[in-house]
């Protein structure tokens, strides 16, 4: 292909717009022709220019409003809400932990109703000392004591 | 639906299922695209707000769209374009001169860049209808068989259309540079 040829296709190429052979070809002598490939490259730039300078955002409301129409108009209705939550899928960590719920509520009936377990009094560690428990110091000695 | 390669054609019809995750990812893939192009056909900016609601919720309600026939994005600028038009055609009988005032330039400040300018400047050289083939070409990314179905002329007219009106533009965008 020559630089003709090609320049003649550039706005088609750029626009994506040529058959696959005819695009390869161009592709090819772009791929050798810097001065073809600074033209397209130039091409390219203005193109994407018009998208930059036309491309501006709404303010947010409208975003805002338009999602509330949208949501009013085909959002699905309380009924159907509550439907889907009962009809949805039950996770497999939600159904084992569902299935031990009456196991706890089991161990914790019978754990309450069984006797209560005292513990022993232990004996203390070291015997008491002998003490004295008919012994007043204000009474004199037996001997002493009148014998009638 | 938050994949960002799903169809616009599937993103739709979930939208009118219910979900809306689908039209915010709808929505967020044609916000800039098709305000842009609405503000570039009316010059108030209410009123493109307005007009972009109208379009959303009428390509969302309207049935009839047939994914066999188009891609979305044709159809969503198609109704975009008509109701542009029959905008500025009411704007018309209300005002004459309306029509023929080339619309306010954006205050934001992108637009405030210097190459914008230009490019905005060099647009507004065209005729309207080069305009109109390069604003939904570009920033429609509308393909040369969509624009031939919008404006019912044959693909080969819009291919030469377009071309005359890309080098009318580059060569208006150079002078201003220039300028």
């Amino acid at each position: 292909m020559h630089c003709p040829d090609c320049e003649s296709r550039l706005i088609d190429y750029a626009s994506h717009e040529l058959p696959e052979q005819e695009r390869a070809a161009v592709a090819g002598h772009l791929a050798t022709c810097s001065g073809c490939a600074l033209e397209y490259c130039r091409l390219q730039a203005d193109l994407e220019g018009i998208v930059e300078a036309h491309a501006e955002a709404p303010r947010a409301d409208v975003y805002r409003q338009l999602r509330q129409e949208v949501a009013r108009e085909f959002g699905p209705s309380r009924w159907e809400r509550a439907r889907a939550l009962l009809l949805r899928p039950v996770p497999m960590y939600g159904a084992v932990l569902a299935s031990l719920v009456p196991v706890v509520l089991w161990v914790l009936t019978v754990a309450r109703s069984s006797p209560v377990f005292v513990e022993p009094e232990r004996a203390p560690a070291t015997p008491p000392s002998a003490t004295l428990t008919d012994y007043d110091a204000t009474e004199p000695p037996p001997g002493h004591r009148g014998v009638l | 639906m938050s994949d960002r390669r799903s169809a616009d054609e599937d993103l739709l019809q979930a939208t009118r299922n219910g979900d809306l995750r689908a039209f915010d990812v709808l929505y967020v893939r044609y916000e800039r695209r098709l305000y842009g192009y609405i503000r570039r056909m009316v010059a108030d900016r209410d009123l493109a707000e307005d007009l972009l609601q109208d379009v959303l919720l009428t390509v969302i309600r309207d049935r009839s769209y047939d994914p066999a026939r188009g891609r979305f994005a044709a159809w969503l600028f198609t109704v975009a374009r008509n109701r542009c038009l029959a905008q500025r055609r009411h704007d018309a009988v209300r005002e004459d001169d309306r029509a023929r005032t080339p619309p306010r330039l954006s205050t934001s400040p992108e637009s405030q860049l210097a190459r914008a300018q230009q490019v905005r400047t060099a647009m507004a050289g065209l005729t309207e209808s080069q305009q109109q083939l390069l604003l939904l070409k570009q920033v429609g990314e509308l393909t040369y068989r969509e624009l031939a179905q919008i404006h019912g002329v044959a693909e080969g007219t819009i291919k030469s259309r377009l071309h005359a009106a890309t080098r009318a533009f580059r060569q208006r965008l150079a002078e201003t540079g220039e300028g």
